[in-house]
């Protein structure tokens, strides 16, 4: 078990410097390594997204960035979503949920080993946004720049996918969620990764109940994981601050990738 | 902006409380179970029950984790009251009743 602890003090810290959160790292490790059945895996996992979540975005609030009304308006796609993959996680198959987390894996690692290319915001922002006052001022360096968001109905869809691949796999789904928000609904991009940050722990708080009654979150496994994640985060987010973490990515991006595989590997082969 | 510092005070009393919750349950129920071999290779379900035992405790830390971003969106939906914004504090108020039906429903 304190190798389970040390094992997720890791994998917070891998989560935090690759941008990916600890989730999408823990699962793999419990289960490839350690061997822990896939839904206790992900039970565990949704416990310490919420930690996670919770423990960063209180910083990141004060700061000004996150904006609350996007942020809540978002949380009805992503807890109903979310609701919807939990309920699915507990009708299908460990080894299809394995494929399916090997598949968004691989995809997040691409996309986290890219540059990231800067959006031009657009210029007629959408009537809907503005209808609901999803507008805001971003604190810059250069002074406050205000924004508004586009694409509300896109962003709010694609949000409820995101709920779902987070109820399904036990995951902050932090990627998928900053993409509506930075490239469909064209907010700013700290804005977007503050406000995902917020939303995560809602959303993983609403998967989080229907695995509590299922049975899939074992408190003895949940807690050590949770703590370490927890623990490796809060190291990352400082280290994230001085160390120049070009090269440890690519390094995570690769052996990501493999791991990616395997999972698929192991769901198709039914060994998981 | 206070509001906002009461919001990002609750998410952290949150987390800390159910960290230590979890760090005191660990050290009761790993003490009594120093030598056991864990079995999570197969599925059964778990039943969560608080109670002032080391299983209990570490039930209590998952419970406080779930329930802090819900008590954050029940604080949201007073900070939008007091800010007579009614359109988000029924939005509000929906995330809040459907976070609720998950857990009960």
């Amino acid at each position: 078990m304190i190798l389970v602890a040390c094992a997720s003090v890791v994998a917070g810290l891998v989560g935090a410097l690759t941008g990916l959160g600890g989730g999408v790292i823990l699962v793999p490790v419990l289960t490839l390594v350690f061997g822990v059945n896939l839904r206790y895996a992900v039970g565990a996992s949704l416990i310490s997204v919420i930690a996670t979540s919770s423990g960063a975005a209180s910083s990141y609030v004060k700061d000004g960035f996150a904006n609350v009304r996007i942020g809540i308006l978002m949380e009805v796609a992503t807890t109903l979503g979310a609701i919807g993959g939990a309920t699915l996680a507990s009708r299908v198959s460990t080894g299809t949920i394995a494929i399916v987390f090997g598949v968004v894996l691989l995809y997040a690692t691409v996309q986290s080993a890219r540059p990231e290319p800067r959006v031009v915001p657009g210029t007629t922002p959408d009537p809907i946004g503005e209808k609901l006052r999803l507008n805001g001022i971003e604190p810059t360096p250069q002074g406050p720049v205000p924004y508004s968001a586009h694409h509300v109905p896109a962003g709010l869809s694609l949000m409820a996918v995101a709920g779902a691949v987070s109820g399904l796999l036990g995951i902050g789904s932090g990627a998928l969620k900053v993409l509506a928000m930075d490239r469909v609904m064209r907010l700013p991009f700290k804005v977007s990764t503050t406000t995902s940050n917020f939303m995560i722990g809602v959303t993983a708080a609403a998967s989080a109940g229907i695995y509590l009654r299922n049975g899939y979150v074992d408190p003895v496994l949940a807690c050590p994981v949770m703590l370490g994640v927890l623990l490796g985060a809060l190291v990352g987010a400082r280290v994230l601050v001085s160390a120049r973490v070009k090269v440890l990515r690519i390094v995570f991006a690769g052996v990501l990738g493999l791991t990616a595989v395997e999972m698929i590997v192991q769901g198709v082969r039914g060994a998981l | 902006m206070r509001d906002e510092i009461l919001v990002s005070a609750t998410l952290r009393v949150g987390v800390a409380l159910a960290a230590l919750c979890s760090l005191a349950g660990a050290g009761l129920y790993f003490s009594g179970h120093a030598g056991d071999i864990a079995a999570y290779a197969t599925f059964h379900a778990v039943r969560v029950a608080p109670a002032l035992t080391g299983f209990g405790l570490l039930s209590l830390g998952v419970a406080i984790l779930i329930a802090t971003p819900i008590v954050r969106v029940a604080i949201l939906i007073v900070v939008f009251l007091r800010e007579r914004d009614w359109l988000y504090t029924t939005v509000s108020a929906f995330v809040l009743g459907v976070l609720l039906l998950s857990l009960n429903g």
